[in-house]
């Protein structure tokens, strides 16, 4: 059909996932291995009954972009300052159309594409908190206090996740102690809604120490203002009370950084050894450290302790 | 009745948060990319933050053990340092990790000294990886003696080697797919290792004190090789060398597009057969002659011919030196056109030899965009004026 005009281009029928068929220059499409290969390899694209039909994460949305970035860069002249400068705009997306943009270039191919977009993911994830994470992409945060405490390597983002570590550690210390002395009414809190009776129960036993060893508590908040007019730590970094490691660690010897590590070590190993560490290793000096934290976090909660 | 309160508060104050209620249309965008998608982004974090993806949602818990590219740079032990303290963990630690790492390793780079016994381990794990391109770099006394199983990882393509200590058993018959190698402080004999690998296309061997043992006819048999960079001291001494020399290996290069040379205070010697050679390299698009002394007559005829020879010549770097003390007279050079477009001529002292190569250059070059020439740091006042005011004489011939 039609009579062919020297200024005519040739184009490629693309279908999208919604059933849309539109027509797209040809050198623009072939820029697109997977279009590529489809025309060459099964002589798709020539016509609107035979479009290429595109895998389903191209929306139309999405393959217009991927289409402005092959109309850019398959110009053959343009300077390498040009292609930048271009990439740099195109990359000013939020996070969905970029996600989009990446699972769509990759199941077309577009290797460059799939790499600058990528790049721009990671820089929009890296340095960012667990939360502000969550945020921008809008991940649904369903794991279990339990599950974020769980040590993972060597970083747990938010510091009150790792306090809680400790805290947690140190509960289960208390509740075996208990067991063996006393009865066995602690144990029986409902195990499934564990994490926020975890922390429930937390504050009742928190509550029986403190009726039953008032003047002990007392020392020990004495004992914590003395430390603290005593270890004015230079070289912190603390965004908060609660780096405990970091900050005191400068001005405390080496008996501690020994058992700082072995935490650590812990930490890194996993529940089971964290246990025995906890209940062997850990010195008065540390101990101390453990229930100071412990009573800037209650503090915190403007709870239970000052009762 | 107190403690509902209390819970109350606690939900609050603690970051507990219920699962919360995502509308369909909001839903996560991130976490329905194919894997291979997640993998490549992650790829390009810092390792602690790809970790740290795991305490993201429930289903990224393990999206990080598909890492393929681990970096253990200085960022890394920083952080590393501010978390765990002791150094004498940091093994551990690594290795921990790569326990927990699940799909191949293409890319492993190392900065940082660390246990002699931890590193052979991680090599003998990565081999089983298909790791493709490694980098170990220290700054340590003792080189590192590589283990044996690392000549046996035949996938490497890239090799960044700092104070390593290559020594290949006797059954090593080479890197086949090796593109690109990188030796610093390198000691043993090094022609053997690099004529078994044939697709070679970068080599550099950085300058230093201890050297490798490499003959000239041993890199002309790369004759893949795109980039090379060496310094004269790296050469069999047994031989000297002359601006023959260096013709001939730049003959049997036809590939060649970037030469660094280092002559480290080295004077070429004369002679070899005065063979011209008739062909140009049209392929050198950059040179660079790193401690050349301009006032020796062998080494600044042979910085004439290489740029007259090279019509593609794109980039000069030259870094003077001036160890003669009585200039010999000045070679006739005949006049042609160069393509050069980017000089730079560094820590030059503006004797006569200098401003005569510099006079060829503005008078040869139309298409220079730029040139940068540096005096010499020690140069008084009185000199560099001097210098600089012979230059503004000289004709040029481009804009």
């Amino acid at each position: 059909m039609a009579m062919l005009k020297p200024e005519m281009k040739s184009f490629i029928w693309l279908e999208t996932s919604d059933g849309l068929i539109q027509q797209v220059e040809e050198e623009v499409a072939m820029f697109c291995p997977m279009i590529r290969r489809e025309v060459f390899h099964k002589s798709m694209g020539s016509s609107k009954n035979h479009a290429i039909k595109l895998p389903d994460r191209v929306t139309p949305a999405v393959l217009g972009l991927i289409l402005d970035y092959c109309r850019f860069h398959q110009v053959a002249g343009r300077s390498n300052k040009e292609r930048k400068t271009f990439d740099e705009k195109f990359m000013r997306l939020d996070a969905n159309k970029l996600c989009d943009l990446v699972s769509a270039a990759d199941s077309l191919q577009v290797r460059p594409l799939v790499d600058l977009t990528s790049c721009a993911i990671a820089r929009m994830i890296s340095g960012k908190t667990a939360e502000e994470i969550r945020e921008t992409f809008h991940i649904a945060d369903d794991l279990t206090e339990e599950e974020k405490l769980e040590p993972i390597k060597f970083k747990t983002d938010d510091s009150r996740v790792r306090l809680l570590n400790r805290l947690y550690a140190r509960k289960r210390k208390q509740l075996k102690a208990r067991e063996k002395s006393k009865n066995v009414e602690v144990e029986e809190e409902p195990v499934e809604d564990r994490s926020v009776d975890d922390l429930l129960s937390f504050i009742n036993s928190g509550d029986e120490d403190s009726k039953g060893v008032k003047p002990a508590k007392n020392k020990k908040r004495n004992r914590r203002r003395k430390h603290h007019r005593k270890d004015p730590s230079p070289n912190t970094e603390n965004k908060n009370n609660y780096k405990e490691t970091d900050s005191l660690s400068s001005s405390h010897n080496s008996e501690i950084e020994d058992a700082r590590n072995q935490i650590i070590c812990s930490e890194l190993l996993g529940y089971a050894s964290a246990e025995s560490d906890f209940d062997d290793g850990l010195d008065p000096a540390l101990r101390e450290q453990l229930d100071r934290e412990v009573e800037d976090f209650a503090q915190r909660l403007n709870s239970v302790w000052s009762k | 009745m107190i403690n509902i309160f209390l819970l109350l508060r606690v939900i609050m104050e603690v970051t507990y948060k219920a699962p919360k209620l995502i509308a369909p249309e909001e839903e996560d965008f991130i976490t329905t990319m194919p894997d291979d998608v997640v993998t490549n982004i992650l790829d390009r974090l810092p390792i602690q933050d790809a970790v740290g993806t795991s305490i993201l949602a429930r289903n990224w818990r393990f999206k990080w053990n598909m890492l393929s590219q681990l970096v253990f740079d200085d960022d890394f032990f920083h952080y590393l340092s501010y978390k765990a303290g002791d150094t004498n963990n940091y093994g551990c630690i690594i290795s921990r990790l790569l326990f927990h790492l699940n799909g191949a390793i293409t890319r492993f780079v190392l900065r940082r000294k660390l246990d002699d016994e931890n590193v052979s381990h991680w090599i003998l794990f990565l081999s089983r990886k298909g790791i493709k391109d490694l980098t170990l770099a220290h700054d340590g006394i003792t080189p590192f003696k590589l283990p044996t199983r690392f000549f046996s990882c035949l996938e490497f393509k890239h090799l960044k080697l700092y104070n390593c200590c290559l020594s290949p058993p006797p059954t090593f018959l080479g890197f086949p797919n090796l593109l690109s190698l990188q030796l610093f402080r390198e000691n043993s004999e090094l022609g053997e290792f690099i004529i078994r690998c044939p697709l070679l296309e970068i080599l550099i061997l950085y300058d230093s004190d201890k050297v490798g043992k490499v003959k000239l006819d041993e890199i002309a048999q790369l004759k893949n090789l795109k980039i090379l960079s060496f310094s004269l001291s790296h050469l069999n001494t047994t031989m000297t060398v002359s601006s023959y020399n260096i013709f001939e290996l730049l003959d049997s290069l036809p590939k060649l597009q970037v030469l660094h040379l280092n002559f480290k205070d080295y004077k070429l010697t004369k002679g070899g057969a005065k063979k011209r050679f008739p062909a140009a390299f049209p392929s050198l698009k950059a040179l660079k002659l790193y401690r050349i002394d301009l006032c020796n007559g062998e080494n600044l005829s042979c910085a004439f011919e290489l740029i007259k020879s090279c019509p593609n010549l794109q980039t000069l770097e030259i870094l003077a030196i001036q160890q003669e003390a009585d200039p010999i007279p000045i070679p006739e050079v005949e006049y042609n056109i160069t393509g050069l477009k980017s000089v730079e001529l560094i820590n030059l002292k503006g004797s006569e030899n200098e401003v005569h190569l510099i006079k060829y250059l503005f008078a040869c070059s139309p298409l220079l965009k730029m040139i940068v020439i540096r005096p010499r740091y020690s140069l008084a006042p009185g000199e560099q004026l001097m210098f600089a005011r012979k230059l503004l004489m000289l004709r040029r011939a481009s804009a």
